[in-house]
């Protein structure tokens, strides 16, 4: 299962790229959970999680994104979600997320609307 | 010991005793008695006959003696195994020395004692000599036993034939004898040919004694001491039994003419069989260890394979093999620990002749435990002397080891035990039990997997037993029967990708008295999602009766479940109000699946506004969440589900969506019930998923709004139905 899904780090300054590709599901998700864990252990609250390759989300998934925003947003950090496929975002649309996440087109938005804030 | 032998030899007299023929032969015996006396008291009145009759009586009782031994050796061939008749003969070889010493010295004793007086023979004298004679006839059917038993412990092709010529020889000389102790007329020479041949006959005859290597070194040894005082014995017996008559007017000979010649002839048959055997056994003897040892291998690999038949301790398995281990390769100490790859402790398992202080002494020096005793393989320090480091091991209070053989234990790839054998010699192990100990690792690795499988498999019986509990648990969480409600035709089908999943569904009423349809699903499957739906269950069924709408309901379940749940878990849930009165239906959605509803031709997909519960606080969730209200005419079919049913793949996997449904809706004739409609989308998911393995809980909810005919026919048709 886990060899369907890959996650690629990269950082500009005090951003953190993570792009996912592949499929999210209930056992792929453990590895970006620990993905992010680390980010947040570090202290490293701003990041920008790239969807271009995502091809398929479960609902365990999705569940990763909820895990640690209310640390990351107490932290004075946000996590922003760029480059959804229509039909990965369509599932995000259903649960409400884009009331509750930041879903945005490209990694430039995210990026300068870190650096406005 | 030698009181066991005795024991041993007295059970087997009492065998012998048991046979009918023993009781004539005694019968006969205490004839021989009556007639001795009455010649005794009346010596002029018979003549000569009574000497006859007497002389044949004794024939009659030394023969039937003899019969009931053969019979005894041919009963304990058919009912005694190999060992215990190998154990009986060592055990007769042992005792026939003092018997027949003993037999001799108390003859020899009481002629000392009656010699000198008159020729004519007393009574007591004549009681005494008889006794003499019965304990003589005893050592003859032993000697005939030690010959038949060690002929017939393995019978062959020629057994048969071996045993007839002897049996002949035998009846021959006895006749020979005994006419000569009457008439005095057979040369000394003949006898003298027979018994040579026979000796010769039964000593190069007795080829086939296979069985003495199935004996034990010690076994083999105990043998050869035996059999070796019974030659000598036999040798001496034969000598003092044959004795030139005419040269000494005593011995036994003289006293006993006819029995003397005939244990002669006994004793130097049973001695060729006990020679032949000892020297068989001499010459196997420096093999003896080498098979000892090699049957000492195949006897612990049966064993070992046993075990990896039946045994699911690990602990049981290793110690077995340790014990084993150190009785084949005759190691002083050993131990076994196992081996935690993720801990640099140890942990001692089973040990032989060493303490935890000990072994601890092994593990101080770090170079030694990383090299030896956590090896990848078989290792064998011959020496400890010559390594500095090591040394000390040799030294400590008393010497620990001076050479060690180390081998790890696998299960499948995985090293999980040591066994640790050492010798206080050194050089103490060589090259056969490196050979040996790799014969034990497969077999433990062997005994290991098995071990393993064994356990998994009853685990998973266990699980599987209690997932199907926890399933018919779950099911029936579930409303076993649809509420009529009236002027609805509801059909619901839910099946779940494993014994329990995390969809849900359920009719409730609300404040209102109002039927309120919910369909819900919780994040993940398995068992985790199963727990949480058995939670949501219980607050739905709490919160139900206190909400004013579908609106209010998911707000109230979302407060009574934020903040309450695993932070990556949430639950999307749509309730579905049915208005009678107003004729509409209200619906809320938290996140879930939209809801299609299908009015006229037409096929709307409904997805008002709201996040999934238990993803936000209670202003944001009540925020963002929409109500809408659909009024609904006759024929309409609202049709809810969850993503198991739109997110379902096929071999190749693309999804089910929403397309295929809508279709099925949209072609959709008016006649069609519920359960139809559920059917035919049903259909149409498993054409479509084909053989591919069901992801996801399926919940598949089909409302059609019932025209007023439809009502009346239903209540028509609804009693026929039960019939």
């Amino acid at each position: 299962m886990s060899q369907n899904f890959e996650i690629n780090r990269a950082n500009k300054g005090n951003i953190d790229f993570i792009k996912i590709k592949g499929y999210l599901d209930a056992h792929t998700a453990q590895v970006l959970e620990r993905t992010i864990e680390e980010l947040v252990k570090d202290g490293r609250v701003k990041i920008v999680v790239n969807f271009r390759d995502l091809e398929y989300i479960s609902s365990a998934g999705l569940g990763v994104f909820m895990v640690f925003i209310e640390e990351i947003r107490n932290g004075g950090g946000d996590i922003k979600l760029v480059e959804l496929k229509p039909k990965v975002f369509t599932v995000f649309d259903l649960l409400g997320f884009p009331m509750l996440f930041d879903i945005l087109q490209h990694e430039e938005e995210a990026l300068h609307k870190f650096q406005t804030n | 010991m030698m009181r066991a032998n005795y024991k041993e030899f007295f059970q087997v007299i009492k065998r012998i005793f048991a046979m009918r023929s023993a009781k004539a032969s005694f019968l006969f015996a205490v004839s021989k008695v009556v007639v001795d006396i009455i010649g005794v008291i009346l010596p002029a009145a018979f003549g000569n006959s009574l000497h006859m009759i007497s002389t044949v009586l004794l024939l009659l009782t030394l023969s039937f003696w003899l019969w009931s031994v053969i019979l005894v050796g041919k009963m304990s061939e058919s009912d005694q195994s190999e060992q215990q008749r190998i154990k009986e003969l060592n055990r007769i070889i042992g005792v026939l020395p003092f018997v027949s010493l003993g037999c001799v010295v108390f003859t020899s004793l009481a002629e000392f004692v009656f010699l000198g007086q008159n020729a004519e023979m007393n009574l007591i004298q004549t009681i005494v000599m008889n006794m003499c004679m019965l304990g003589f006839i005893i050592t003859i059917g032993e000697c005939v036993g030690i010959a038949y038993r060690s002929l017939t412990i393995r019978r062959t092709k020629s057994t048969n034939g071996i045993l007839k010529v002897l049996g002949v020889m035998f009846i021959v000389w006895t006749l020979l004898v005994f006419m000569d102790s009457i008439t005095s007329s057979v040369e000394e020479s003949f006898f003298a040919i027979i018994g040579t041949f026979s000796f010769l006959w039964v000593f190069i005859r007795l080829r086939k004694i296979q069985w003495l290597n199935s004996l034990s070194r010690s076994g083999k040894i105990s043998i050869l001491w035996r059999a070796g005082l019974c030659i000598f014995v036999c040798m001496i017996m034969s000598g003092i039994m044959s004795g030139n008559t005419e040269a000494n007017q005593s011995g036994i000979r003289y006293t006993f003419p006819g029995l003397a010649l005939t244990l002669a002839f006994i004793f130097s048959i049973t001695g060729a069989a006990l020679s032949r055997l000892s020297i068989s056994i001499l010459f196997s003897l420096p093999t003896a260890q080498f098979i000892d040892r090699r049957n000492y291998e195949v006897e612990s690999l049966i064993e070992l394979n046993r075990l990896a038949l039946s045994e699911t301790s690990i602990e049981t398995i290793v110690e077995t093999i340790m014990y084993r281990a150190v009785e084949a390769t005759k190691a002083h100490a050993a131990w076994c620990e196992a081996l935690d790859p993720n801990s640099p402790e140890y942990i001692v398992l089973a040990s032989v002749n060493l303490n935890d202080e000990h072994i601890a002494w092994f593990h101080r020096f770090s170079e030694f435990e990383e090299k030896v005793l956590r090896s990848k393989e078989q290792i064998l320090l011959p020496n400890l002397d010559d390594d500095k480091e090591l040394a000390y091991l040799t030294k400590f209070p008393k010497p620990l080891a001076r050479s060690v053989l180390a081998a790890p234990l696998f299960s499948g790839a995985k090293r999980v035990a040591m066994l640790i054998l050492v010798k206080q010699e050194q050089y103490g192990f060589q090259n056969d039990d490196l050979r040996l100990i790799s014969a034990f690792q497969h077999n433990v690795k062997i005994a290991f997997d098995n071990a393993r499988l064994l356990k998994e498999s009853l685990e998973n019986e266990r699980i599987k037993k209690e997932l199907s509990v926890a399933s018919s648990i779950q099911q029936n969480l579930l409303p076993q029967k649809i509420p009529d409600i009236e002027g609805f035709d509801i059909n619901i089908k839910c099946i779940p990708a494993a014994e329990v999943g995390g969809d849900y569904y359920d009719f409730v009423r609300l404040k209102n008295n109002k039927w309120c349809l919910i369909v819900g699903d919780v994040s993940g499957k398995g068992i985790p999602a199963a727990f949480y739906m058995a939670h949501v269950k219980g607050i739905v069924f709490t919160l139900a009766g206190m909400a004013e709408s579908p609106y209010d309901f998911l707000c109230k379940v979302n407060t009574a479940l934020y903040g309450n749940m695993e932070r990556h878990t949430y639950i999307t849930m749509s309730a579905c109000m049915f208005d009678t009165d107003n004729k509409q239906l209200i619906i809320a959605r938290a996140g879930h699946c939209p809801t299609f509803l299908k009015q006229s031709r037409a096929v709307a997909v409904l997805t008002p506004r709201g996040l999934g519960i238990g993803l936000a606080g209670e202003s944001m969730f009540t925020k963002s969440l929409q109500e809408l209200s659909v009024p609904y005419n006759e024929g309409d079919i609202a049709y809810f589900f969850t993503d198991g049913v739109s997110e379902a793949k096929n071999m190749v996997n693309d999804e089910f969506g929403y397309e295929p449904v809508l279709d099925v809706l949209r072609s959709l004739t008016d006649s069609a019930s519920s359960s139809d409609i559920n059917e035919i989308i049903m259909e149409q998911l498993l054409h479509f998923t084909e053989k591919a393995p069901q992801h996801d809980d399926i919940t598949s909810v089909v409302v059609r709004c019932l025209s007023d005919k439809d009502t009346l026919q239903e209540l028509i048709s609804y009693p026929i139905l039960q019939q």
